[in-house]
């Protein structure tokens, strides 16, 4: 079953099939809301937000108007804006840091060399830019997907991700 | 991508949520257009003084959601709803005094002499409960048959004052970098349901308006419902305060005698909250704004058994004999699952150190919820207010709290014998509400959620669920109201200790 057969199970009662979506989506929103926070209990908490507000509210999404994934995205987006807001010393969204330097000591030092190279280049971005390539990279969604989640084109989604990557080639050893 | 960050996420942590999720769904009737009611009980309706039968057909505890003036009211649960005002709107929040945020607030750590943690043990005064006793030989108007028993005589005797060893708290975290000048203050705002929402209400547990047209205009104020069938509930509603709670109908349940659980009578922890979990779904009662239900105390762990000294030992200190008594394990036939409540991202704490939030009461001897408090209508205003932001003053303020002598969770009166301060360490503070009540000058009070840092004790009886609240809110001190009063366990009645 897809992504629409399921929400249109569950809006006729069978409630259980959200576990399916569940299990497809949980990792994707917990790393995507983990590399924004830097905090594990915070992203917790807004991870339960996030699939909160989108159980109370699949008995009104219409996949006609777009996709699952990308609405879910969308809430988590609007979730970690509001705990931006209220926080000031949460990261902003557009700046997407490394939140495993020097936690993991699984990474080698020339991984972490890179990864601090890498931040350098992403504080340069362009917020719009930085976003879209944190979401392709780290992410892994399709332009297709960061357009929908975005309200961009798909066309200009792929130029930004360009751009940048020209730029990380040129910058990175 | 070899920069990508790890981001594993806890199995416990994606099991729970799981489950919590497909029991919010279970117990939510999807509908394109709107949210609905969880109808899955039938409850006799009760109106004291009100001559008025209706029989309801419907759940309790309906859950809804309504306009009403310019926001919308998330009813039991689903959502907190805040509103932001100007700066200090709710005036001097002087508590029970000021804070001198010029740093003298307190000593360093150490400086015990002039303090309460001075001495090495606090001596209460006796304790006002007594213990009652079965007693053949003590009582000299006991009937001594020729065959030599004896007609036992109840004797009355004082419990042994309970005495408690002094504590200093150390700070042991990282530092602390508060610099954020302003911090907001939620005052909690009752809700009082209007007219068309109480019918709603009363329409979705019975199934028939109610109306009384004899007294017109009359405004319910409160609503006790009560399930008369085997194990059934009594549901109280406030609906001026928008207050609910859900307690166990008395003339239904059984009234215990038995004797105390054993090992393997008590359920496991999972097996508990999973009973608290169905029960909240079955009747429609969201957790969404609340984090993962736990214990609030652990079963099994061991107490002594609190005696009365015989003769001229109960008037002396009972600390040594308390400490060389027989130990027992603690199994209460009922345990309460709290499901912390969380605003705004952060937990909420009373000024003892407690977690705030939905509690619920499960019988374990008959694997049922006893009873649910906490349910309210939640609605806030937010108003800044100045914030310490002094480091030094935070960290003297956590070791010198205002609540003592020390709640020694689920351990009654055990010394150390030591005759020196005990040091309890703290580690680095999280960012939380501590609750607080102020008077309204009108013989009412108003509810406060004021940021504060929570301490956690690292060492000492209490580490790992003790900790020190401090407000961090200029205006504010550390509510002494009700902290540091140990409260005693049942007395068993057992045989005399002598003869």
């Amino acid at each position: 079953m897809n992504d629409a057969e399921i929400i249109a199970a569950i809006q006729v009662g069978d409630t259980e099939q959200f576990g399916l979506l569940y299990d497809a989506y949980f990792q994707r929103i917990f790393a995507y809301i983990f590399y924004r926070t830097r905090n594990r209990a915070v992203a917790e908490d807004l991870v339960s937000t996030t699939f909160f507000k989108a159980v109370n509210g699949i008995g009104k999404f219409d996949s006609r108007k777009g996709t699952f994934s990308a609405w879910l995205y969308r809430i988590a987006r609007n979730t970690l804006y509001d705990h931006g807001r209220r926080k000031a010393n949460v990261v902003p969204i557009e700046y997407a840091e490394n939140v495993s330097s020097g936690d993991n000591p699984d990474k080698t030092v020339a991984d972490r060399r890179l990864v601090e190279e890498v931040r350098a280049i992403l504080a340069d971005l362009p917020s719009g830019q930085r976003e879209i390539v944190s979401m392709r990279a780290w992410d892994g969604l399709s332009y297709t997907e960061i357009a929908e989640i975005l309200g961009k084109s798909e066309g200009s989604c792929k130029m930004a991700f360009h751009r940048a990557s020209i730029k990380f080639r040129t910058l990175l050893p | 991508m070899r920069s990508k960050p790890d981001a594993e996420s806890r199995p416990e942590f994606e099991t729970d949520l799981r489950r919590r999720l497909l029991l919010e769904l279970s117990s939510v009737k999807i509908r394109k257009s709107q949210p609905i009611f969880s109808m899955t009980r039938t409850f006799r309706i009760v109106l004291g003084g009100l001559a008025v039968a209706a029989v309801a057909a419907a759940v309790i505890v309906p859950f809804f959601m309504h306009r009403q003036g310019s926001g919308t009211i998330a009813l039991l649960g689903t959502s907190t709803s805040v509103t932001q005002v100007g700066d200090d709107a709710f005036g001097p929040l002087n508590g029970l005094g000021t804070i001198d945020t010029g740093g003298n607030a307190g000593g360093s750590a150490k400086e015990t002499a002039t303090s309460p943690a001075s001495s090495a043990l606090a001596p209460v005064a006796a304790s006002p409960m007594m213990s009652v006793m079965a007693s053949g030989a003590e009582t000299s108007g006991s009937a001594v048959s020729g065959s030599g028993t004896a007609s036992p005589a109840i004797i009355v005797r004082p419990m042994p004052p309970l005495r408690f060893p002094a504590v200093t708290y150390v700070y042991k975290g990282d530092p602390i970098h508060q610099d954020q000048r302003k911090l907001n203050v939620l005052k909690s705002i009752p809700v009082a349901l209007s007219a068309d929402q109480i019918t709603s209400v009363l329409a979705g547990l019975g199934g028939n308006a109610m109306s009384i047209p004899s007294f017109d205009g009359a405004l319910v104020t409160n609503v006790t419902l009560s399930e008369n069938s085997h194990f059934g509930y009594t549901i109280n509603a406030d609906l001026t305060a928008g207050t609910f709670s859900i307690y166990e109908n008395y003339s239904e349940w059984p009234q215990d005698n038995g004797s105390p659980l054993t090992a393997t009578e008590v359920p496991a922890t999972d097996t508990i909250i999973g009973i608290a979990d169905a029960f909240l779904a079955d009747h429609g009662i969201s957790t969404s704004t609340y984090a993962i239900p736990e214990l609030t105390r652990q079963i099994g762990i061991v107490v002594p058994i609190v005696r009365p000294m015989a003769g001229a030992a109960a008037a002396t200190s009972g600390s040594s004999a308390i400490a060389s008594m027989p130990m027992i394990p603690y199994r209460p036939d009922s345990v309460e699952v709290l499901y912390p409540l969380t605003v705004n991202g952060m937990r909420v704490y009373s000024s003892s150190g407690a977690q705030i939030g939905l509690q619920v009461t499960v019988n374990l001897r008959y694997g049922k919820v006893s009873a649910v408090s906490g349910l309210a209508v939640t609605q806030y205003q937010s108003s800044a207010y100045d914030a310490i932001t002094d480091s030094s003053t935070i960290i003297s303020l956590a070791e010198h709290p205002s609540v003592y002598p020390i709640i020694y969770n689920g351990i009654m009166g055990v010394s150390s014998g030591a005759t020196g301060a005990t040091d309890i360490n703290l580690g680095t503070p999280a960012l939380a509400y501590e609750e607080v009540y102020q008077s309204d000058g009108k013989g009412g009070s108003s509810e406060f959620f004021v940021p504060a840092y929570v301490f956690p004790e690292t060492t000492g009886p209490n580490a790992g669920t003790g900790s020190v609240i401090v407000p961090l809110v200029a205006s504010f001190e550390q509510n002494s109201n009700g902290g540091g009063v140990m409260k005693p366990m049942p007395v068993p009645l057992e045989a005399p200790a002598v003869k």
